[in-house]
């Protein structure tokens, strides 16, 4: 059985009358990048704000198996009266890093995400919205967590930064880091993701591994005339009827196994994560 | 991480920004201006009367927006804070900014002190009166902070001045009918619960006469008030969630 470093167990969380997140189950494995994904309002940000202890659960549990965990909102504030290194000096006095070496981490930091070492001496609100969100990648790297935690990874960068960010999520996984990610960019997810994880209003309804999908199945697409229900033998999760007709996931080996035989217009390929995607979430 | 080791970022953060809000240094400016005219002007002992009675105004103007702007600016959803260490955060700004403004009365006061006990002008009152105002201060921060929950900015401080100019002018308008009150106010006599609770109203709206006309029953009233003030403000933040921004 596979360790988690974030286990959580069906969370739910209420505002009034509106029901954020029903039943969030799910885990974050370590040194793996898993993307969170959800239409906008499907309570993504709200699951983050439970685990993160921004917000209270109403109901369900959660742990971590480290203590050492960064996090980078989308839209990253800072106080209005603290100047970019004051802020990185707190951070590091919370986190009991060694003054002397500060300045050497601070730099090597500023280089891997593409931050300018100058800015610090400023007031961070008077940064821009995407040196902002680097500055916070920079406070949360600098304690060195184990596992970091993004809202909108890619929000407010510019392309050379989201390039470089990619690579910094790959570097930190090949440095045994963990990254839970929660993104609209799914193609850029797809780019860096080991697992995802799919909520829709407020129920986490899938978490797989993408290798796993993409190695083990493939995506049937298949008019509705002519496909007789229950030739395969198929979960209810991995078959949906849409207006134009039928899709599928369908395991490689009982496709070759099978002798089903496809109507005209049948369309197999591997799946890719956007596909998966709209898949699961339109179940 | 133990709450202690947390302590010194939270007064790090606040420091600053007690040492960046301009209100804060005019208002320690004019006090310090006011005290030094009154001393040349007129006496020693008016400037040190003036200062027992104003201190505690450093404590209530250093309390301004205390809580509502960092909760919904979203300066609290940082890594510094995850794990719901953003509640120890405000728990501890009270204590803060009472020992910031408490540091600053003391260095004056031991200003006065060391004067006065050198041209042998200092009267063992005056003590009495400096731990009621310091207690004052403290009331200010408790009252202050759970106001600034619900009101942004400076409006909380404004609050508690408006409502002391009220109560000083509707006891201006109203004097004659209110002399039985006014005259136990200056001599300082409460005789009765009745009167004594009317003094103890009165010094929840205008604090700063507890320093002059002291009674256990105000003293303890106060206190009280305090501990009731900072209480409420606990239970708000432990039942605090980073909802909006």
């Amino acid at each position: 059985m596979r360790t988690s470093l974030l286990q959580a167990r069906s969370l739910g969380k209420r505002f009034g009358t509106v029901e954020a997140v029903k039943d969030a189950t799910f885990d974050v494995h370590p040194n793996a990048i898993t993307a969170f994904l959800g239409e906008n309002g499907a309570g993504k940000t709200t699951v983050l704000k439970l685990v993160l202890g921004f917000l209270s659960p109403d109901s369900g549990r959660f742990s971590f198996s480290t203590e050492k965990i960064g996090y980078v909102p989308e839209r990253p504030a800072f106080f209005p009266w603290l100047r970019g290194d004051q802020i990185l000096r707190c951070t590091a006095r919370n986190f009991g890093l060694a003054e002397r070496r500060l300045d050497r981490i601070i730099d090597d930091l500023s280089r891997q995400i593409g931050f300018d070492p100058c800015l610090l001496s400023r007031r961070v609100h008077t940064y821009s919205l995407g040196n902002q969100k680097k500055f916070s990648y920079l406070q949360s790297l600098l304690v060195r967590p184990d596992l970091l935690i993004v809202d909108e990874p890619f929000s407010a960068l510019d392309p050379l930064s989201i390039k470089k960010t990619r690579d910094l999520f790959l570097e930190l996984k090949g440095e045994g880091k963990t990254l839970l990610l929660s993104s609209h960019l799914i193609s850029e997810m797809e780019r860096i993701c080991d697992e995802f994880i799919v909520i829709k209003k407020g129920c986490v309804i899938v978490q797989d591994d993408i290798s796993r999908l993409k190695d083990e199945f493939f995506f049937v697409s298949l008019p509705k005339s002519g496909w007789k229900r229950g030739s395969l033998d198929l979960a209810p999760s991995h078959i949906r009827e849409t207006e134009s007709g039928i899709q599928m996931l369908v395991a490689q080996s009982r496709l070759r196994e099978s002798s089903v035989s496809w109507p005209e217009g049948t369309e197999i390929r591997h799946p890719d994560l956007e596909s998966l995607y709209f898949f699961f979430s339109s179940l | 991480m133990s709450g202690r080791d947390r302590l010194p970022v939270a007064f790090s953060i606040n420091r600053r920004k007690l040492l960046s809000a301009k209100v804060n240094g005019l208002v320690l400016s004019g006090l310090l201006l006011l005290l030094a005219y009154l001393w040349i002007a007129d006496s020693f002992s008016l400037s040190l009367r003036a200062f027992l009675y104003l201190c505690p105004f450093l404590s209530l103007f250093f309390s301004q927006d205390m809580m509502n702007d960092e909760i919904h600016s979203g300066f609290l959803e940082n890594v510094l804070f995850i794990g719901g260490r953003f509640r120890c955060y405000l728990i501890s700004k009270n204590a803060l900014v009472a020992a910031f403004a408490l540091g600053i009365a003391l260095v004056l006061f031991s200003g006065f002190a060391f004067y006065g006990l050198a041209t042998r002008q200092f009267e063992a009152r005056v003590l009495g009166q400096f731990v009621a105002g310091v207690l004052v201060g403290l009331y200010y921060v408790a009252a202050a902070g759970f106001l600034s929950f619900f009101f942004r900015a400076g409006s909380n401080v404004l609050i508690i001045l408006l409502g002391q100019v009220l109560l000083f002018v509707g006891l201006l308008f109203t004097a004659s009918q209110r002399m039985g009150l006014l005259n136990r106010l200056t001599d300082s006599s409460f005789p009765g619960i009745g009167a004594k609770l009317e003094f103890l109203a009165v010094s929840f709206v205008l604090p700063n006469i507890v320093i002059a006309r002291r009674s256990w029953l105000n003293v303890l009233g106060l206190g009280a008030m305090t501990a009731l003030f900072f209480g409420l403000q606990i239970w708000k933040i432990k039942s605090l969630e980073l909802r909006k921004r």
